[in-house]
């Protein structure tokens, strides 16, 4: 089962759990104990493209830290994204504010423009959250 | 002032804030009625009164440039966190609670450069609302 928690919401068992302009915005798997992390983030609709394949950054002026258990992505001191693995369960914090994207999580919601998605459940789709 | 000017304007702030606070040029969904200016206001939403005069600090250094871009100068009206939920809460729809199971997932338009008013859109079947049962 692949269960992950963005902003109270939770996506099971979906190819992608968020797409932006038909572009996974990342995905992450397990390969001996180690966490490979990719991210990619598009311009126009961002004002910074940012590409990020199994933890080597390809593009954009950012900094990755991961482990077995976790992966940061910063922009400068910003936190553009964080991944946590507890469990089963992945815990994603994002903020794409930074890069002109109005989406972001706080502890009660996903937010993406002014809609804000809280404790809802998505089950078995293609895409989890589609944008753009 | 073109759309491009309107978007241009609104990233500029949003940057110098860190795009914290929607924004949003002043249009008929959020005020009804004529003032001096109104073509050049800028609404603030969710910002509270203690970050208001920090929000203009931080716009100083942009200002004139703003004024070059629009030629005018701009009119910032700031909405506290309180009254964007009492009187613009159609800016920012809140979806609790749905299950949604063996479908297209939730769609988002591309949000817009102030970060208002995103309504999400389902595919017609899948959609389950879990309802509290009644003691």
């Amino acid at each position: 089962m692949n269960r992950i928690v963005i902003g109270t919401n939770v996506i099971e068992d979906c190819e992608n759990a968020i797409i932006i302009s038909g572009k996974p915005l990342f995905s992450y798997r397990l390969d001996n104990e180690t966490m490979l992390f990719s991210f990619n983030v598009s311009s126009p609709q961002a004002t910074t493209v940012i590409q990020i394949k199994d933890n080597v950054i390809q593009k954009g002026k950012v900094t990755l830290k991961a482990d077995s258990k976790s992966v940061t992505v910063k922009l400068g001191n910003l936190l553009l994204m964080e991944l946590l693995i507890k469990g089963d369960t992945a815990h994603v914090n994002l903020d794409l504010r930074p890069l002109g994207l109005h989406i972001y999580t706080d502890k009660n919601a996903l937010h993406v423009g002014g809609s804000q998605l809280s404790e809802n459940t998505i089950k078995q789709c293609t895409n989890g959250i589609e944008v753009g | 002032m073109t759309s491009d000017i309107r978007n241009d304007v609104l990233q500029l702030i949003g940057k110098v804030t860190n795009y914290k606070y929607p924004l949003r040029w002043v249009d008929e969904k959020i005020t009804v009625g004529d003032f001096d200016g109104r073509e050049f206001t800028i609404d603030v939403f969710l910002i509270p009164t203690t970050e208001q005069i920090n929000f203009l600090a931080l716009i100083r250094p942009i200002r004139e440039q703003i004024r070059n871009i629009t030629g005018h100068r701009c009119i910032f009206i700031f909405h506290s966190s309180e009254a964007t939920k009492m009187h613009y809460s159609h800016l920012f729809p809140v979806t609790r609670g749905i299950y949604h199971e063996n479908r297209g997932g939730i769609k988002f338009p591309l949000p817009g450069s102030g970060g208002t008013e995103s309504k999400p859109v389902f595919s017609d079947m899948g959609i389950y609302l879990k309802l509290k049962v009644a003691a």
